[in-house]
């Protein structure tokens, strides 16, 4: 067995998720049309939940504005890919560059990864330093913020109606190519050095009291690759939708996004991705339940809003009696001893008793 | 007739770590016992434990022969078991006046508690002059006396004392003994204490436990251990005992 | 110079609804450590009580039309008793767990009552005429004050001296405070701890109750998600006021009544529509690791 075998053993946590996405999607393709949006849907999901837990996971401080950034994302790669003859029109206050071309996705993409890293940025040295509750709340205060920014600020954004003739490009297969590339990246960091430090500091605080500078910095780096990971999400979410509001950006999104990477588990990033796959069934069920069906001759249908219930129970409920979410805070590994003695590389303390 | 307390094979984790590796203990009335040993034996949680802050893995804890694993503290407060906990923790926002009135409202009787009230504070008149200052403003020797006398106006039939001494100048832990045993001379009190050194406590207490790495070491009166060596033996892990390897934590 | 007293009065008076909201959420974050995104959500239910459920875009008051010695106990009492339920069915459970879970699990009542009233009542915003002589207005020397102000104003201040007068008097006030400061250091004491945060889950009821009447009134319509704003910046005040001190919770509701209402007014009006961002922002800026006014006694875990 060679190093290059070994190295796999070590690292088989993001390739085992990644082949079960690609399982998933396989799966999909012999669905229809709205099997092949719905997956779409999630694997951009798979992007946002994952930058969500680069930053939760690892820094054990709940975010509630990662959301905003994914808007601040979606918005970027708008303003890069938006048919010119809108754009002359509607968005006036764009630098003349913007308004007069229709750039290449990757261009989106990557102004969906920068915008939303600079913000973070700027925003993460200002609450990085308050305490874990205090900066959750600010993060919550930066959502409300984006979206009333976002949503008055007519000559960028058209305010309250729509950016329209955004290219539709990203389909199931680029969505879930972008989800590997995100799941890379995150288990990059966790694996990382400064990743290593901030989990370490997650689950002792008095370490953490003890060095707080380095925290503060380390929690910042995370902030922002987290806020780049999401933003990229929302660029594909853009690019997939074709049409874009500020509406969905807020608090039902921020609280389906958190209800996915609590159910999975948010101290890893195998509890990142089986959560929104699970979240992603419940609420397909609850939705269909709502549609109807029919039951021996007489009609079934759960009343509209069941499905938001249901889903806030679930969490509810995966709180209360499982609080490591389904995956327990540890890792995807194959079971076998066939990769020999190369053991995972071991990212997660096991998840202390309540004490 | 069964003892007050009797701590039966109690084991306690905090999650990989294990605290206690089985610890038993009994207390009868009236008596003073204290359990001696270092930092880290486990002599605190084995006072959580008894006080219901941890719920042992495994024994049982009783009280008057009725188990009292599981319960919550304020229950176990009410059966009249009350803790003096390590490092003080008075309510430094309320008053000395009102940390005693978190200590007397469980009691039923309003009057019998305001005479305890006064009583008590005959004996510790500095408490007395400080009625109306913030708890947080006393000295540590101060904070000390008021968490005694906080823990008492609970009227307790057991008083547990986490290492009265920690912190304080020797003259005010004198002061400190004396007010515990002019308590248990005028409440009738049982008492259980936790002190780091036995220099002090031999000469007060009826028995002494040695507790070390989660395990009693050795138990005795304390008349019979006058001359200190087995003590010394016991706490430090000294001869045949030291011997025996640590268990490594799961 | 009475412009500018005119929007002071305007600033006091939503800078005590602020501290009403930063006082129920403060109450509850001294003793439970949790920030409880339901508040908003118990002032909302507090609204609803007020009109006869159905998804009609009229609505017609059922308790909202009792006298109001008998409509302001009952909806004070029917938010006791959501909050009250959360508790049993939700926090109880969680009292073990650690602040940011609580912090989550409070995020998910939150969604389930808002989508609850939403699927009672429907989507679209309410019209509620609570009180129609709320807008007379009352002339202090040139000053212009709206009736319903000068009544937000004495009711804040009502409450706030009725509560501290129950923190300071009172057993069981004294317990809450006790447990506020260490909560197991209370339970070894035989201070019960589920009736203290009971006590503190029902308070946190009452002054939601009344701020659900106080802004319906003022407002005049009623939405599914009418209590977010509120709540938000009271969060922001709880911060701001130094987490953990009351006295901060109140201070900082009514910097931020100030902040909001001064921005409303001075800002040039193209840029009005941007007033919370600019609040926030400032308040960002405000907020020092400890607040405005450090609690001494709570030191937030990290």
């Amino acid at each position: 067995m060679g190093t290059a075998m070994r190295l796999l053993a070590r690292h088989q946590t993001p390739l085992l998720l990644i082949l079960l996405l690609g399982l998933i999607a396989v799966l999909g393709l012999l669905g229809g049309d709205s099997v092949q949006v719905t997956l779409t849907e999630m694997f951009i999901r798979v992007v946002v939940v994952v930058g969500l837990f680069v930053f939760i996971g690892n820094s054990g401080i709940i975010s509630f504005g990662q959301v905003g950034f994914m808007c601040i994302g979606a918005y970027a790669a708008a303003w890069a890919t938006a048919e010119p003859s809108f754009k002359q029109i509607m968005l006036q206050g764009l630098p003349v560059v913007l308004q007069e071309n229709q750039l290449p996705f990757w261009v989106a993409i990557l102004g969906a990864v920068l915008l939303p890293a600079l913000v973070a940025f700027g925003l993460g040295l200002a609450i990085m330093r308050l305490s874990g509750t205090a900066a959750s709340i600010a993060t919550f205060a930066f959502l409300i913020i984006v979206n009333s920014v976002y949503a008055n600020w007519d000559s960028v954004t058209a305010g309250v109606s729509s950016i329209v003739g955004i290219p539709t490009v990203v389909g199931p297969w680029t969505a879930y190519g972008f989800s590997g590339l995100a799941i890379l990246a995150a288990y990059g960091f966790q694996v990382s050095r400064v990743g290593l430090m901030l989990r370490a500091s997650r689950d002792d605080e008095v370490a953490a009291r003890a060095c707080a500078v380095k925290v503060v910095r380390m929690r910042l780096i995370a902030f922002v690759l987290s806020a780049a990971i999401t933003g990229m999400g929302g660029g594909l979410y853009a690019q997939f939708l074709g049409i874009l509001t500020v509406d969905p950006f807020y608090l039902s999104l921020s609280f389906i996004t958190i209800a996915m990477l609590v159910v999975g588990g948010q101290a890893s990033l195998t509890g990142a991705v089986t959560g929104v796959v699970a979240v992603t069934a419940v609420v397909e069920v609850l939705r269909l339940l709502e549609r109807g069906i029919t039951l021996g001759g007489t009609a079934l249908a759960l009343p509209a809003g069941s499905q938001e219930i249901g889903l806030g129970l679930v969490m509810a409920l995966i709180l209360i009696f499982r609080p490591n979410g389904l995956s327990r805070g540890r890792e995807l590994v194959l079971p076998s001893r066939r990769f020999g003695f190369a053991a995972p590389a071991r990212i997660s303390p096991r998840p202390k008793a309540a004490s | 007739m069964a003892p007050l307390l009797s701590v039966e094979n109690i084991q306690v984790r905090y999650g990989d770590l294990v605290a206690l590796r089985g610890v038993s203990l009994s207390v009868a009335e009236g008596e003073v016992v204290c359990i001696i040993g270092p930092n880290g034996a486990g002599k605190s949680t084995t006072m959580a434990a008894i006080a219901g802050g941890v719920v042992p893995h495994a024994g049982d804890i009783r009280l008057n022969g009725a188990s009292i694993r599981g319960e919550r503290p304020e229950r176990i407060a009410r059966l009249g078991v009350s803790l003096v906990p390590e490092g003080r923790h008075v309510f430094g926002t309320l008053t000395v006046d009102e940390n005693l009135a978190v200590g007397g409202q469980l009691r039923g009787d309003r009057a019998a508690a305001r005479a305890d009230r006064e009583r008590i504070l005959s004996l510790l008149p500095r408490l007395g002059e400080r009625l109306n200052s913030p708890a947080g403003r006393l000295s540590g020797g101060e904070q000390q006396m008021l968490a005694v006398a906080r823990a008492v106006m609970t009227r307790p039939r057991l008083l547990l004392v986490d290492e009265p001494s920690l912190g304080l100048a020797p003259k005010i832990i004198d002061q400190i003994y004396e007010i515990l045993l002019d308590l248990r001379r005028q409440a009738s009190l049982t008492l259980l204490i936790n002190e780091q050194s036995s220099t002090r406590i031999l000469k007060h207490a009826d028995r002494i436990s040695v507790l070390r790495g989660g395990r009693i070491q050795l138990e005795g009166r304390a008349a019979d251990l006058k001359d200190g060596e087995a003590i010394r033996q016991a706490y430090f892990g000294f001869g045949e005992r030291a011997a025996q390897p640590a268990e490594a934590s799961a | 110079m009475i412009p500018f007293l005119q929007n002071l009065v305007d600033a006091v008076s939503l800078g005590s609804i602020y501290a009403l909201v930063a006082l129920g959420i403060g109450l509850l974050f001294g003793i439970l450590r949790l920030i409880n995104f339901a508040h908003g959500d118990f002032i909302t239910v507090g609204a609803y009580a007020l009109i006869v459920p159905s998804a009609d875009v009229t609505a017609r008051l059922l308790i909202g039309g009792w006298p109001w010695p008998v409509m302001i106990p009952t909806i004070c009492l029917i938010v006791i008793v959501a909050a009250l339920l959360t508790d049993a069915l939700v926090f109880r459970p969680l009292r073990r767990a650690s602040s940011p879970t609580l912090m989550i699990a409070s995020f998910a009542v939150s969604y389930i009552i808002q989508n609850g009233v939403l699927m009672a009542y429907g989507a679209r915003p309410k019209a509620v005429d609570l009180w129609s002589g709320a807008n007379s207005q009352i002339l202090i020397g040139e000053l212009r004050v709206p009736m319903l102000q000068l009544v937000t104003l004495v009711v804040t201040l009502v409450l706030m001296g009725g509560l501290t007068l129950f923190l300071k008097k009172t057993p069981y006030g004294i317990q809450m405070r006790a447990a506020a400061e260490d909560f197991r250091m209370a339970q070894y004491l035989g201070v019960r701890g589920n009736l203290v945060i009971g006590l503190a889950f029902a308070i946190s009821g009452i002054l939601a109750g009344v701020v659900s009447l106080l802004t319906t009134t003022q407002s005049g319509s009623l939405s599914h998600t009418m209590g977010v704003p509120l709540a938000l910046f009271a969060f922001v005040a709880v911060v701001v006021g130094g987490m953990g001190s009351l006295v901060g919770a109140v201070v900082g509701g009514f910097t931020i009544g100030l902040i909001v209402t001064m921005l409303q007014a001075y800002l040039p009006p193209d840029l009005r529509a941007f007033r919370d961002a600019f609040a926030f922002v400032i308040l960002v800026l405000l907020v020092r690791p400890s607040g405005l006014v450090p609690a001494r006694s709570t030191i937030e875990r990290v």
